[in-house]
């Protein structure tokens, strides 16, 4: 009598579907396993819904207050600027405790923010850079700002120019905070051994000609650049594109392959492998303080720092400009949180006004010299006082007036800005043709673009 | 009335059911020692291998309210972009030096330690402390001696009359200029590992072959390193699941670049999610990582562990 096959072994197990029993039970838990996964992700948050506050430390003398949790990017020198003015909102009232928590860089923030949101805990107000806080705009996790205006803070109070970047269909979501534009540096000393005027040169064509007459010159031994380049920030690039006569985009249309746009970078190439008068470097403003590079463009935060560390007289200029000027503004800017709760928004609110009055925002723009975003601040006579004392201050103020917020597609496609960075990066230190490696990038947006076109005609416009 | 009392059980019965308890209570035992780890393996491993898998069907930016199920799209764009063979090649020739190199070094600078010259303990631990040193604090450190205008690099080239390259901004020399520090990161590890199988090696198998007249390469060649094949076996696996994750000296000395030519398969998954907000196509990425890793192991312990002498 044949023995039977035990009904868990081999292929005895096999059900009229046809599978095994181990079949079955693995695509069952599959599929029990996709609607758990899926509900670890997202949420779907309506308008009412509030979201924890992200855990902290509280000291027990302010334990009765209010608490608004603050998340910044700023470390070192600028984290010390902004704790004195919290610590200064703390001393000036009574009802509101503001804690800072540090995460080092914009990326970071963002990617924290990006983990909490999924985790359902959210701070009260956050620090976002000028490239990222209109992708949490799209997918409406900012709180609309232009209700919490009064007479005695109204919308007037900021600089037009940087209010306007974070204004969408009339609200505004995003307020500036610690806002830059590049500069133009540049060794004094050597550009009069070398005979060339004092002041930055006023078209890029005019900047490649004074490289020709920099070409030879040498210091302690070293060849000197005419300008260190950056691969690591496209924010120049922005820049250059825009002063001959083209850019990034115009609203979602992609200009990068536009003659404008491609003679831009065409200009960097032939600067830096036909001329040898550039070169990338992993730290530019280092090279310049060295003094193996002539020029370099930084942005007006690394005044301060450029000026305590080089040892030579540093002038200041506008970026050159071509067809037209070309200065994007850059930095961070503050937004509050939609899913905290009233009372933490409202508070948030009073520590935001706090720093962008009187003299925080004096003591935040002369201890980190990022650009006076209120008016107050840029008329108070510290500020005033600081640019006379020091010209090139006086030059990163001035170039607000023709500086501008960054083209649509670097602000809401975020693989814009590293598809730049490795465009320039293959011009730069390949020499790479700019014509054909722009259209590559611009081929690599498209998709990108497609998928927030939809999102961003219904939240922005057309 | 007579009663009759229940017929006591059977010894084997009894023995059955003894044998049963005790088993339930060897399975309870092992459940209450096994569920604590089991418990953080299953939520920090197999869970986030999970979600991962999730992940990959979708297209999400981390911020959007719900991942959007999009099937195997990610995979058909990421498997038949150009881009992903120049990640391919450059992940497997980082591996490929990276692997080989740490190993051949560290069994030789291994040999040299079990000379027991004098000075090697100082030289071993001098070997093995960038391997217990942070990445990153070791990738600075390397930038200041590649830079080519001020670093120590540059000084050794100007000895020998030549100007130093752009190490870590030319798109030729960045890959190089991280194999260096990488193996110089990892050797110290491979050579501690090496030696210790060394000393472990049985003295009567070496002495027989001095007997037998091997001189010390043959006796190297032909008798330690077949012992050791364990020790590389080893090596060689957890050598290169470590290649392939490669992160913090790419993160801090070139970030992918210049132009993508340090750009590994690590470092794709990261830059696809937190640099492009990318979550699905990096996930992608991240599961076609695991399966390669899953595939290399299953073929060493298949095809290499039968060279292995145990």
């Amino acid at each position: 009598m044949p023995i039977p096959r035990s009904p868990r072994r081999g292929h005895a197990g096999r059900l009229a579907t046809g599978l095994t029993r181990r079949q079955v039970l693995t695509a069952g838990a599959v599929t029990a396993t996709v609607p758990l996964l899926a509900g670890c992700f997202g949420g779907g948050a309506g308008s009412d819904t509030v979201y924890e506050q992200p855990s902290g430390d509280v000291p027990a003398e302010f334990q009765d207050r209010q608490r608004v949790v603050l998340w910044s990017n700023w470390t070192s020198n600028n984290a010390k600027v902004l704790q004195e003015n919290i610590d200064a909102f703390h001393e000036a009232q009574s009802d509101i405790f503001c804690e800072i928590q540090i995460f080092e860089g914009y990326d970071n923030v963002e990617a924290k923010l990006a983990a909490s949101l999924q985790a359902k805990q959210v701070p009260d107000i956050s620090v976002l850079s000028d490239v990222v806080w209109n992708r949490f705009y799209l997918n409406d996790a900012l709180e609309p700002l232009t209700g919490y205006f009064d007479d005695s803070f109204g919308t007037d109070s900021f600089h037009e120019r940087f209010l306007a970047e974070g204004t969408v269909k009339d609200d505004i979501f995003w307020l500036p905070f610690g806002r830059s534009t590049p500069l133009f540096y540049y060794n004094r000393d050597i550009f009069a051994e070398v005979g060339l005027p004092d002041r930055a040169p006023e078209t890029y064509e005019e900047y490649r000609e004074w490289a020709k007459e920099l070409k030879g010159y040498s210091s302690g031994g070293n060849d000197v650049a005419m300008r260190a380049y950056t691969g690591a920030d496209d924010w120049y690039f922005q820049g250059s594109s825009w002063a001959f006569g083209g850019g990034y985009s115009d609203g979602l249309d992609m200009l990068l392959t536009s003659e404008a746009t491609v003679a831009a970078l065409e200009f960097d190439r032939a600067f830096i492998h036909d001329d040898g008068a550039g070169y990338l470097s992993s730290d530019p403003s280092g090279d310049f303080v060295a003094g193996s590079a002539a020029t370099v463009l930084e942005s007006t935060g690394s005044l301060r720092g450029i000026l305590d560390a080089a040892e030579f007289e540093v002038g200041c200029g506008f970026l050159p400009t071509q067809q037209t000027t070309g200065v994007p503004t850059g930095g961070g800017g503050v937004s509050i949180f939609r899913y905290a709760s009233d009372e933490r928004k409202q508070a948030a609110w009073e520590v935001i006004k706090f720093l962008s009055t009187g003299e925080p925002s004096v003591r935040w723009t002369l201890g980190t010299g990022y650009m006076p975003t209120t008016k107050a601040a840029l008329e108070s006579a510290e500020v005033q006082q600081r640019a006379e004392e020091n010209p090139n201050f006086r030059v990163a103020i001035d170039q607000l007036d023709v500086a501008r917020g960054p083209d649509v597609v670097r602000r809401y496609v975020p693989e814009c800005v590293p598809e730049a960075k490795t465009v320039i990066q293959a011009v730069y230190s390949g020499g790479a043709d700019p014509e054909p490696t722009l259209a590559t990038m611009q081929a690599n947006l498209e998709p990108a673009v497609e998928k927030i076109r939809p999102l961003y005609e219904q939240r922005v416009g057309s | 009335m007579t009663t009759v009392d229940a017929a006591p059980p059977a010894p084997s019965a009894r023995r059955r059911s003894a044998l049963r308890r005790r088993q339930r209570r060897g399975a309870a035992l092992f459940a209450l020692f096994a569920f604590p780890n089991l418990a953080l393996i299953a939520v920090f491993a197999y869970w986030p291998v999970l979600a991962n898998l999730y992940l990959s069907l979708t297209s999400w930016d981390f911020i959007a309210p719900e991942p959007i199920f999009v099937g195997l799209a990610n995979y058909t764009r990421l498997l038949t972009s150009a881009m992903f063979l120049d990640v391919m090649a450059t992940t497997l020739t980082w591996v490929v030096v990276v692997v080989g190199v740490s190993l051949v070094l560290g069994v030789a600078l291994a040999a040299l330690f079990s000379m027991k010259v004098p000075g090697t303990t100082v030289v071993t631990g001098i070997v093995f402390t960038p391997h217990v040193v942070s990445g990153a604090a070791i990738a600075a450190v390397w930038l200041f001696i590649f830079d080519p205008n001020y670093g120590l690099a540059r000084v050794a080239f100007d000895l020998v009359g030549m100007s130093s390259p752009a190490w870590t901004t030319d798109a030729e020399w960045a890959l190089p200029a991280l194999l260096v520090v990488s193996i110089w990161k990892g050797v110290g590890f491979v050579s501690i590992v090496y030696l210790a199988g060394m000393q472990g090696l049985p003295s009567e198998v070496l002495e027989a072959a001095r007997i037998d007249g091997a001189n010390r390469w043959r006796t190297f060649t032909r008798v330690v390193l077949p012992l050791l094949s364990p020790t590389t076996f080893f090596l060689v696996i957890t050598q290169t699941i470590g290649a392939f994750q490669a992160f913090d000296v790419i993160a801090i000395m070139t970030g992918g670049g210049p132009a993508g030519a340090t750009t590994t398969l690590s470092w794709l998954i990261y830059d696809q999610a937190f640099a492009r907000s990318n979550v699905g196509y990096s996930a992608a990425a991240g599961t076609v990582m695991f399966v390669i890793l899953m595939v290399i192991t299953v073929l060493q312990f298949r095809f290499v562990e039968k060279k292995v002498h145990y």
